[in-house]
């Protein structure tokens, strides 16, 4: 795991979740602060994915969260939880 | 005389409770009277399409009112439906349609066979029109159809790299229903949630459970593009009283702060089944609804007729080590036999293979008598008259002095994804059939919590993911699709020559946390 600066992790971020939307042929416009999973445009399989991708490209552990999935609710949510120091891996 | 088959069990409770509601769908609601009418004219336009007794007719539909009409149709005239997935990859609704055979298919889409599309308002109406003309009174043919006729065919992944229909008998689910009104008490001050899909076995239990004990059917489309909450809110306003889902859709609406009895006040149990339920996630599910619901873990193969036990939750299942909850007590009529290798049964407090036997058990899988030898056994230990069991797969233990079953894993390579069931072989397959691709394994890893994701290695020409995923997606529905592509120089192989998955699974963990 390499250290990775915000906008990167942004971009990584968008381009996973504009994939798997697009896979279930959502094409619409996608806003760092819009809702993924309270608006129901990523559901349960979704994270499940969402989630297992997060863990391992940035050693966030989900129950180290709770396994509370609004922390994780739209690219800048996630993007500033995987800045956090805390969150990152010892 | 006690009602023998699923079609004459409807009508008695049709004529007792004529004005109880039966299901609720698409913002309508509609008593049992106006169901078995519905399903009584829609048996006689299936007559008069050809269809009869024997023979199948596929459901592609969505959760229409049609769709529930037409199976009660179907079990009144000992026609074995079988619901298909309208979104399925067109080639692998080919491969099943092929196995089929059927007489009809009723459909929301275009395609081949005997088809009568009702994909919008105009031609939905169109039907109802055609089939208003038809008698609505309850048909004599109906008494004719025994236990062990076929009811309904329900397809599962297959190792060989197509989906298996299995077929089961009418008293597979009678002694279902009879088990959720004895164990689970379910009656007619009940509602049931349909958030299962239709074409996925945890349905059968939705339906008949509810149908054939007087209670109702509340249709709900899964999360599919809408909101969560909005999900929670229809099943609170709807009333409903049982809620059966797979984990995987429990632990979201837990980790969307949804799953609470302030969300869900008219719950008052809560079932599961199809995948374990991680432990630690099971335990805030259990310490949100203690006194205010039951939770019910069920277990069960889609060949023996949906569920075969089930275990309500209580505080005792956190102190076990294990990881996961008991599966329970196999459920009355159903034999059983845990094996080893060799066929023999296993020592007490030992892991084997569980064979289940009785009533509940498949007549096998439709027009494919290959699989069905392999999975639809003589019970080794009995000679000299005929006893056939279903080879589950599943390694089990045995509590002796209880009974209580508990999961050991699986003696092949099937897996369980967000409560589905995936023949791993199925996948490989798939990526084999596209060019360039020499060899192929598909993988399963687990993180900590139990969260679990599809990975695939290969082997042979380096493939683009974008290209591979959507090769995959055109065969496979979207659950069997491999979230990740590692290409690999050579695939390892064990002592045998054969690919070993094991290999592979550790290989592949490498390589993605590399890839971060």
């Amino acid at each position: 795991m390499t250290a990775k600066a915000g906008p990167e992790i942004r971009s990584q971020m968008r381009r996973y979740i504009e994939q798997r939307l697009l896979m279930k042929g959502d094409g619409a416009p996608l806003h760092d602060d819009d809702l993924l999973f309270t608006s129901g445009r990523l559901d349960s399989l979704d994270a499940v994915e969402l989630v297992m991708s997060i863990e391992t490209d940035y050693g966030i552990n989900f129950a180290d969260i709770g396994f509370d999935l609004t922390r994780l609710d739209s690219i800048s949510a996630i993007a500033a939880l995987v800045g956090q120091p805390s969150a990152q891996p010892a | 005389m006690t009602a023998y088959n699923l079609g004459l069990r409807f009508e008695e409770v049709a004529a007792s409770s004529p004005d109880a509601v039966a299901l609720i769908c698409e913002g309508d609601s509609l008593s049992f009277a106006e169901l078995d009418s519905s399903a009584n004219r829609l048996a006689r336009w299936l007559i008069s399409q050809g269809v009869g007794k024997g023979v199948v007719v596929c459901l592609e539909l969505p959760k229409i009112v049609e769709a529930y009409a037409l199976a009660v149709a179907c079990i009144k005239i000992g026609a074995p439906y079988a619901f298909l997935d309208p979104a399925a990859p067109a080639e692998r609704a080919r491969l099943m349609l092929e196995r089929c055979r059927p007489a009809l298919i009723v459909s929301v889409r275009e395609g081949s066979g005997p088809r009568t599309v009702i994909g919008d308002a105009a031609a939905r109406a169109a039907l109802q029109e055609t089939v208003s003309k038809f008698d609505d009174g309850n048909l004599p043919l109906t008494s004719l159809i025994t236990g062990v006729d076929p009811a309904y065919v329900m397809f599962t992944s297959g190792s060989t790299g197509e989906p298996k229909g299995v077929v089961i008998p009418h008293q597979g689910v009678l002694h279902l229903i009879a088990w959720a009104k004895s164990d689970l008490g379910i009656g007619p001050q009940d509602r049931l949630t349909n958030v299962n899909p239709i074409y996925f076995d945890n349905s059968v239990f939705d339906i008949y459970a509810a149908l054939l004990n007087g209670a109702a059917i509340v249709a709900l489309d899964a999360l599919k593009g809408r909101p969560p909450a909005e999900l929670v809110a229809e099943i609170t306003k709807h009333q409903c009283t049982f809620f059966f889902a797979v984990p995987t859709l429990f632990m979201f609406l837990d980790s969307m702060h949804l799953l609470g009895p302030e969300w869900l006040p008219s719950v008052s149990r809560f079932m599961f089944g199809g995948e374990g339920f991680p432990l630690a996630r099971l335990r805030r599910f259990h310490d949100a609804f203690a006194g205010k619901a039951k939770l019910i873990n069920c277990y069960g193969p889609t060949e023996t007729s949906c569920i075969c036990s089930g275990f309500e939750i209580v505080e005792s299942v956190f102190d076990t080590d294990d990881g996961l909850a008991p599966l329970g007590q196999l459920n009355p009529n159903f034999s059983y036999r845990i094996l080893d290798e060799d066929r023999k049964p296993v020592a007490a407090g030992t892991a084997g293979e569980l064979w289940l036997g009785g009533p509940c058990v498949g007549l096998g899988y439709i027009n494919n008598p290959q699989e069905t030898a392999r999975r639809f056994c003589q019970d080794p230990l009995i000679e000299g008259y005929r006893s056939i069991l279903y080879r589950t797969g599943d390694l089990v233990e045995a509590e002796a002095e209880t009974g209580v079953l508990r999961f050991r894993g699986r003696a092949d390579n099937q897996v369980k994804l967000r409560g589905y069931r995936v023949e791993l072989e199925e996948i490989d397959h798939a990526l084999v059939a596209c060019e360039g691709i020499t060899r192929a394994l598909a993988v399963v890893l687990h993180d900590a919590t139990g969260a679990s994701r599809l990975l695939a290695a290969y082997s042979g020409a380096k493939t683009a993911d974008g290209d591979l995923r959507q090769h995959c997606a055109a065969r496979l529905p979207a659950y069997m699709v491999p979230s990740r592509f590692v290409w690999l120089e050579n695939i390892p192989v064990n002592a045998n020559g054969k690919a070993d998955r094991r290999s592979v699974a550790s290989l592949l963990g490498e390589a993605v946390a590399r890839a971060s």
